[in-house]
């Protein structure tokens, strides 16, 4: 018999509008949470069924739902769907939650589903490449470019010269056509890619909801010099450079007076992947947890008018001059830690570095450079971290 | 009290042998060279050269470890090269052509200097448990008692020469095999293999017509191998020639195969295939012509030219025919044939990183008998070996070298757990801290190894010390000058930022410390790839350190294959690193027991 985790939540399509968005849902008593939102019969889920019916008075909701040992996780395990309209999946999430479930980590169901023997080792490899490099055979091709390449480069070193095998031309084209396949497959990621959500955090009035105006365009938040006016986080999908970000205005947190449970209340809406502005006139560190866990750009605000010398580590702002909002746009919109966009980003950028060091009379150093963009390529498949990785990569989906 | 110094014996008396005799007498015991011909000290056997890409580097770190080859490969080279010059500074190889009688005397001389006795004698068996070696016994039956042992016999032990259709035992041409020896490691249960290697035929020189031909070019730059190489480098006193192969001789090659005994099925141990023979070459590469020929006098004004690129063990009919066919060679004569000799060496798993055989406490190993081909390859670890076999007699432990810190630790580490399918030669390539592996930095990477080895003369340690100093005060100098708000350090991490620049800036003008300067500044440079490279080998060797103790059963490991799970179940590796390095355990199955570990682990935390 398959064991049964914990109640798990989450999204499964992504954070879109779409005709339907699909929500998952694995765990001991998944069901009956089910039953309760949708105000179904007690038992009426249990086993294989799908059920058509409302949730909160107001939308559609199809359930599908799955026995233990016949499921993808293994577990008791329901899909719910509904329409892609914002809002909709946030709250039937929300509802799920107050149910007794609990968000689910990134790739919490494939793990589940590996540990109940429902994939096998092989199964969540050849998954997370494909999750990785969204088209495992793209990376693929890079991959073997890099082979290609390494091995001329050593050739070179090693037998260049006295046995006239090597070939500089040949490796330099190598070297070219493995530069555009990076850039290629970062064009194309960029384009698949989810961005991540765009938290604005700090104290209370250090500026949070003048950039999060700046940035949209807009009054979109009310705006007060009295401290604490948002209390509830507004949110905005923005277009930035091109790129189509969700940005949050979150309520002040500190400043004078600690304001413990605006800070609980921001936390508790963060999910792995998102982003923080950290705002503070007085440059305070942010809660450790929150550089530890997230990407997290401090930004000393106000500086139209801030005096304080600035500290180490932090970009000065002003909204009113405007200083410092390129880089805060840069840090809005670059890829996401770990996305298959930023290493193949890096991945060009070491490549066109290898070259110049070639050029300057350094090969040995070039090979280095070319070793390390393997290493990151090939990241997910490495040995003993594969599976971890493997696992944490899922996010990507989500 | 005994007054008598611990005895170490070694067996063999070649690159390795010479090595680990010096060694052990540096490190204060009594060493004992047994060879059958003691007027072959330190022969080479195959080309009149020593040094190269990696190996050149070798030969500076077995220098900086109070070795002797450094110096009289310094003393006896005939031209001097540095390889790779614009391939980057982590790649060049210094390479010297040699006088190969005067390396013989040079080397005999450092064995003299170093106190090492040379007896002439055969070898033909241990006496003893394995467990602990008493004496070398030799063919007349005389005993040669020791505290320590090394067995450095290169291609004799069971050498078997082929040349056409004849076969004869031999260690080299004109010397005879160590058979009986072979016998008894056998008997004794370790578990030995086959290796192949060969050499080229040698030429009168007068016979070539080298006017005809294109001389060797060699970039100028003045280099020693040796720290205690005192005096001015010779200014390249010989020249080398290459010819190439034509479309006739690769045909006759062809034509003849069937008469080369690595074809014919005579030969079945494994050969190098980065050092081919001629007939090697011709066959995997048919497509190819004009293979190049590189000529090598054997000495400062030799009648004797070494053709290398030309290994071939045909007749000797066909020999000759093959060396008429390259242009300039149209009445070329023949001074020695090319054979092949195949000769046994130990299996992977047989010995430790200080070189000490399994399941002994007194016996080690250098040179090819550890699956190793080349003079610099020997030579290194015969000095790890007799090092370590005089710390045995003495009682004290192994030391072992890192393979981040060495080509003698990745030599090392390469052949404990991964093994040798071929003669194995060090490649750069083969170095993960490749950029810190430079033969610039040699003589500071080594002196640690170096003291606690005790293979270092106080002359050394002292010419050792006075560098450092000298290193350290350029390192401070470079933190401490600043260059428009930045230090010289700062600075010489941009590319385009060279040794002359910052010496520029440092004002240094004096060679020595010129020298140090621009090994400094290098250092600066790569510190970054040095950091990634030590940080990912930690990563690595925890992963190969995680235990297997809690599988009860690999039949119950998912998705192992058969052929796996047999040889897991057999030889019940401990650690994930051991399993690694099995026949029979491929990637995939390593990954499965890694997924099979985790598996259980995260079920046991969700408990």
């Amino acid at each position: 018999m398959e064991a049964q985790g914990d109640l798990i939540a989450a999204r499964a399509t992504p954070e879109s509008v779409s005709a339907i968005a699909v929500v998952r849902l694995s765990g001991s008593g998944a069901a009956a949470a089910v039953e309760k939102i949708m105000a179904l019969d007690q038992g009426r889920l249990q086993g294989m069924r799908r059920v058509v019916g409302n949730f909160g008075g107001a939308d559609r909701l199809v359930a599908l739902s799955w026995p233990p040992g016949r499921s993808y996780t293994g577990e008791e395990m329901i899909d719910l769907m509904c329409h892609g309209t914002p809002g909709t999946v946030d709250e039937v999430l929300k509802l799920l939650l107050s149910a007794g479930a609990r968000a689910a980590e990134p790739g919490e169901f494939t793990r589940r589903a590996w540990l109940n023997g429902r994939l096998t080792a092989m199964d969540v490899l050849e998954l997370s490449a494909r999750f990785r490099s969204i088209g495992a055979g793209e990376t693929g091709e890079l991959q073997k470019k890099l082979e290609d390449l390494i091995t001329e480069i050593e050739a070179i070193i090693e037998f260049g010269e006295e046995h006239e095998t090597a070939d500089e031309d040949r490796m330099i084209r190598i070297l070219e056509e493995a530069t555009d396949t990076a850039d290629q497959l970062r064009a194309r990621a960029e384009r698949i890619e989810v961005q991540p959500r765009v938290f604005i955090m700090g104290p209370v009035n250090s500026g949070k909801s003048t950039l999060f105006n700046f940035l949209c365009g807009e009054k979109a938040a009310v705006v007060a010099d009295v401290p604490g006016t948002t209390r509830d986080g507004a949110e905005r999908t923005v277009t930035l450079r091109g790129k189509t970000v969700r940005l949050s205005d979150s309520a002040g947190t500190g400043g004078d007076e600690l304001d413990d449970e605006a800070l609980e209340i921001a936390l508790s809406r963060l999910s792995k992947g998102d982003r923080i502005v950290w705002m503070d006139r007085n440059q305070n560190e942010p809660p450790s947890e929150i550089q530890a866990k997230y990407s997290t750009l401090l930004a000393a605000s106000q500086r139209d008018r801030e005096k304080k010398p600035l500290a180490e580590g932090w970009l000065p702002i002003s909204s009113v001059t405007e200083e410092g909002m390129e880089e805060v746009v840069a840090f809005i919109t670059g890829p996401a830690e770990g996305s298959p966009s930023r290493v193949y980003l890096q991945a060009g950028e070491l490549l066109r570095e290898a070259g110049k060091t070639y050029r300057a009379g350094d090969l040995a150093m070039a090979a280095e450079i070319v070793s390390m963009v393997m290493d990151e390529i090939n990241a997910g498949m490495k040995r003993g971290e594969a599976v971890e990785r493997a696992l944490e990569v899922f996010c990507v989906g989500k | 009290m005994d007054s008598r110094k611990p005895r170490v014996v070694v067996i063999g008396g070649g690159h390795a042998g010479v090595e680990a005799a010096a060694a052990a007498a540096k490190r204060g015991a009594e060493a004992i060279i047994i060879t059958p011909d003691p007027g072959k000290i330190a022969l080479m056997s195959c080309n009149p050269s020593i040094g190269g890409i990696a190996k050149g580097t070798l030969v500076r770190e077995t220098d900086g470890l109070g070795g002797v080859t450094a110096l009289s490969a310094d003393r006896s080279a005939i031209q001097f090269r540095m390889l790779n010059m614009k391939k980057g500074p982590a790649v060049w190889g210094p390479r010297v052509q040699s006088d190969i009688e005067l390396y013989c005397t040079e080397q005999r001389h450092r064995l003299k200097e170093a106190g090492v006795t040379v007896i002439s004698g055969v070898v033909a068996g241990l006496k003893g448990p394995s467990r602990r070696i008493e004496a070398a016994i030799l063919q007349n039956g005389e005993e040669i008692k020791g505290e320590a042992f090394v067995i450095a016999t290169g291609t004799f032990l069971g050498g078997m020469l082929h040349r056409g259709n004849s076969s004869w035992p031999g260690g080299r041409r004109g010397d005879i095999s160590a058979l009986l020896l072979e016998r008894d490691l056998r008997e004794r249960m370790f578990h030995v293999k086959r290796f192949k290697t060969g050499t080229s035929p040698r030429v009168l020189r007068k016979t070539i017509d080298t006017g005809s031909l294109d001389e060797q070019t060699t970039h100028d730059m003045e280099f020693r191998f040796s720290m205690l190489s005192r005096e001015p480098v010779p200014a390249s006193a010989e020249k080398c020639w290459v010819t190439r192969t034509t479309a006739s001789t690769e045909e006759l090659v062809r034509n003849s195969l069937d008469r080369s005994p690595l074809y014919s099925g005579r030969i079945t141990g494994k050969g190098p295939r980065y050092c081919p023979s001629f007939e090697d070459k011709v066959t995997r590469f048919p497509d190819r012509t004009g293979h190049p020929i590189h000529l090598e006098p054997m000495g400062l004004g030799s009648r004797i030219m070494y053709l290398n690129g030309l290994s071939t063990s045909l007749p000797e009919q066909i020999q000759e025919k093959v060396v008429r066919s390259l242009p300039g060679f149209k009445d070329a004569v023949i001074a020695a044939y090319g054979y092949s000799v195949e000769y046994t060496c130990f299996e992977t798993g047989q010995f430790n990183a200080a070189l000490r055989l399994t399941g002994t406490e007194n016996l080690y190993a250098a040179g090819q008998i550890l699956g190793t081909s080349g003079y610099e390859e020997a030579a290194a670890a015969g000095l790890l070996a007799g090092a370590n076999a005089a710390g045995a007699a003495m009682g004290m432990e192994d030391q072992m070298p890192d393979r981040m810190n060495s080509y003698l630790g990745v030599m090392v580490d390469d052949l404990v757990n991964k093994g040798a399918e071929e003669p194995y030669r060090l490649f750069s390539s083969r170095a993960e801290n490749r950029l810190y592996l430079r033969q610039d930095n040699a003589d500071r990477r080594m002196f640690t190894l170096g003291k606690s080895l005790g293979t270092m003369s106080s002359q050394a340690e002292e010419i050792h010390k006075a560098r450092q100093r000298k290193y350290d005060e350029i390192m401070r100098l470079m933190e401490r000058t600043r260059i428009n708000g930045r230090t010289v350090e700062e600075v010489c991490r941009r590319p385009e930022v060279t040794a002359e620049t910052a010496a520029e800036m440092l004002k240094v003008t004096d060679r020595d410390r010129l020298e140090i300067l621009r090994s400094a500044v290098l250092d600066v440079k790569y510190s970054g790839y040095m950091e990634i490279a030590v940080r990912r080998n930690e990563a690595r060797e925890r992963y190969r350190r995680v235990s297997l103790d809690g599988i009860g059963s690999f039949a119950e490991v998912n998705s192992l294959s058969n052929e796996a799970v047999q040889a897991l179940s057999s030889r019940r590796p401990s650690t994930i690193g051991e399993a690694e390095g099995m026949a029979g355990v491929r990637q995939a199955d390593v990954e499965a027991l890694v997924l099979h570990l985790m598996k259980r682990d995260v079920s046991r935390g969700t408990q």
